[in-house]
């Protein structure tokens, strides 16, 4: 990683991964989705910062983009150990690399609510912490505040506030499809145009199936205390563009949460 | 920081056969249990006994397909029960993804490796094979020298049926689930596949696989309820009438003489089925009619302050 971007916010090159603050990396990569006839991208991100005393990555990132997430993460680390892994939830995209982690940095804690964890990756029981909505994690100049999920789809699915950088960190939450060859991974919402309104509701039908048979509009109140409560300066989520501008993107966002389109044909 | 370890000890049954045959026709349940004072999230609900946890194998006239493959906690319980159906003699074999959760798939690296099997079939448009490093290399590694070591895959869709041997597996699309999720309907022996629903039956007595008519008790509208809302919390609340119609319009279409899930035992008998599915429609009628509890409700937003 250029020495230049590591020590302050870098600029979008097109790909990950991104800086967006020295202590604050933007990571992951993207997985291939047929969308009506041709193939667009869904990011699979994974944040990792930098506490003055630990260390904490959100999400493992998708297996099919190991290698590159290994490399960013080390680099950022700068030979610091990675001593959190915070698993918003157990899907593939988001906690796929979890035995990956837990293998190369063997003092790293594995948070969430992990329950079912042992289930699956039984080896590394050990290294298992639940918490749950309410709880803080001391990284040394700022906390990381567990919070409960306003739109999810697992039950066990938590979200996550930095209270120094105040980014929100909303896993499936805020999420949209984009187009490879236009350069959009990395880019904020300040430095493109809104994204079509289909991709967000592609996204929605698939990840939070639920708005297809709820009044979703009931689950508006909620998501405006918390960012009115929060001020976020940035929402992290794993499956689209990180959120820097608010006022259009999230009454866009919830545009998309509304609209149910005709499912036929989709295989869903 | 807070935090629960969650280490635990868990049982193993020194005896435990990972086989159940489902129907003399060449289906079987192929898993392990895991104790109901487990507490785990996805069984909550079964307060007593062992739970159930499997994929299913089908085999005829010298073909396979695994569906699904158990949880990583069962693995090597799991690989004997599948290298015992998975014989020499066979000439073709493959994996079917029900789902992309790791109840359902987290061993397909192990199926690969252990088995052999290069043909994946699965839903919707991701390709399940991104969800593992290494699969093409546990291909290569497998000690069945196979040539071609590349992994195929194959997705399907509502509609489609898949041959294996005599037997047909019929796609089908459910609106009762939470993530892309398909049910599958084997017509030959009128079984349906229902992925993470229905998860209402434990072994009672020691650590086994089931497969058994149902208690009265396990299959009451408010048992159904518990288990709905294990995985499918977002019913509270929400419109089940086009859930609703799914149900009648599967059960108007297709005989159904038993139910079998990844959790929970094999519900055995047409009779049952149709309780089960009546008692379903009570249920998500009275989940509909609840509210969804306060998210932020009490939430210490101070906590979040610098």
């Amino acid at each position: 990683m250029p020495a230049e971007t590591r020590k302050g916010p870098g600029h979008s090159t097109g790909g990950f991964p991104r800086v967006l603050s020295p202590t604050l990396l933007w990571t992951g990569g993207c997985l291939d989705i047929r969308y009506q006839g041709d193939v667009v991208h869904a990011h699979a991100s994974a944040y990792l910062v930098l506490g003055r005393d630990k260390t904490m990555l959100i999400d493992t990132g998708s297996p099919n983009n190991w290698a590159t997430i290994e490399k960013d993460v080390e680099q950022f680390l700068e030979g610091r150990p990675l001593d959190y892994v915070f698993c918003t939830h157990v899907e593939f995209p988001h906690a796929g690399l979890f035995p990956h982690w837990l293998r190369k940095y063997p003092g790293c804690v594995a948070l969430g609510e992990l329950r079912d964890y042992p289930l699956y990756y039984p080896e590394h029981a050990d290294q298992m912490r639940n918490v749950q909505a309410g709880d803080s994690i001391d990284l040394g100049d700022r906390r990381m505040v567990v919070l409960p999920p306003i739109w999810r789809d697992l039950a066990e699915t938590l979200w996550l506030f930095d209270t120094t950088e105040r980014t929100l960190f909303v896993s499936d939450a805020f999420a949209y499809l984009h187009y490879h060859k236009n350069g959009e991974c990395d880019r904020l919402t300040s430095e493109q145009p809104l994204p079509d309104l289909r991709m967000v509701q592609f996204f929605n039908e698939r990840a939070l199936f639920w708005t297809q048979h709820t009044d979703v509009t009931r689950t508006f109140a909620d998501i405006d205390e918390m960012i009115s409560e929060l001020e976020p300066r940035l929402i992290a989520t794993a499956h689209g563009g990180v959120i820097d501008v608010f006022d259009k993107m999230i009454p866009h966002v919830k545009d998309g949460m509304i609209v149910k389109p005709d499912m036929q044909g989709t295989g869903l | 920081m807070s935090g629960v370890a969650l280490h635990r000890d868990l049982p193993t049954a020194a005896e435990f056969t990972p086989v159940l045959e489902v129907s003399g026709k060449g289906i079987f349940a192929v898993g392990d249990v895991v104790p109901a004072s487990g507490c785990y999230h996805l069984t909550k609900h079964l307060e007593e006994g062992y739970i159930p946890c499997q994929g299913y194998v089908f085999k005829s006239e010298g073909a396979a397909l695994v569906m699904d493959s158990g949880l990583g906690l069962h693995r090597d319980t799991v690989a004997v029960g599948l290298a015992s159906l998975l014989t020499a003699d066979l000439k073709r074999k493959s994996f079917l993804a029900s789902r992309w959760e790791p109840d359902a798939i987290i061993n397909l690296p192990m199926v690969v490796e252990r088995l052999g099997i290069r043909d994946v079939y699965a839903i919707g448009e991701l390709n399940p094979l991104d969800f593992f490093t290494g699969l093409e290399e546990a291909a290569a590694h497998a000690s069945l020298g196979i040539a071609d070591e590349k992994l195929n895959l194959t997705s399907i869709m509502p509609g489609d049926v898949l041959e294996v041997g005599s037997l047909r597996l019929e796609v089908l699309r459910t609106s009762l689930r939470l993530l892309l999720t398909n049910w599958f309907y084997e017509q030959t022996t009128e079984t349906l596949f229902c992925a993470d629903s229905w998860c209402l039956l434990a072994a009672l007595e020691r650590p086994e696989l089931v497969r058994r008519a149902p208690r009265p008790e396990e299959i009451t509208p408010a048992a159904i309820e518990r288990a709905l809302m294990s995985k499918f919390d977002w019913l509270v609340g929400a419109d089940p009438s086009k859930l609703i119609e799914d149900l009648n319009r599967l059960q108007s279409d297709k005989r159904i003489a038993r139910l079998c899930p990844t959790l929970g035992g094999i519900i055995e008998g047409e009779e049952a089925v149709t309780e089960v599915f009546e008692a379903t429609r009570a249920a998500l009628a009275t989940l509909s009619r609840m509210s969804r509890g306060p998210v932020l409700e009490n939430f210490d937003w101070g906590l979040c302050r610098p």
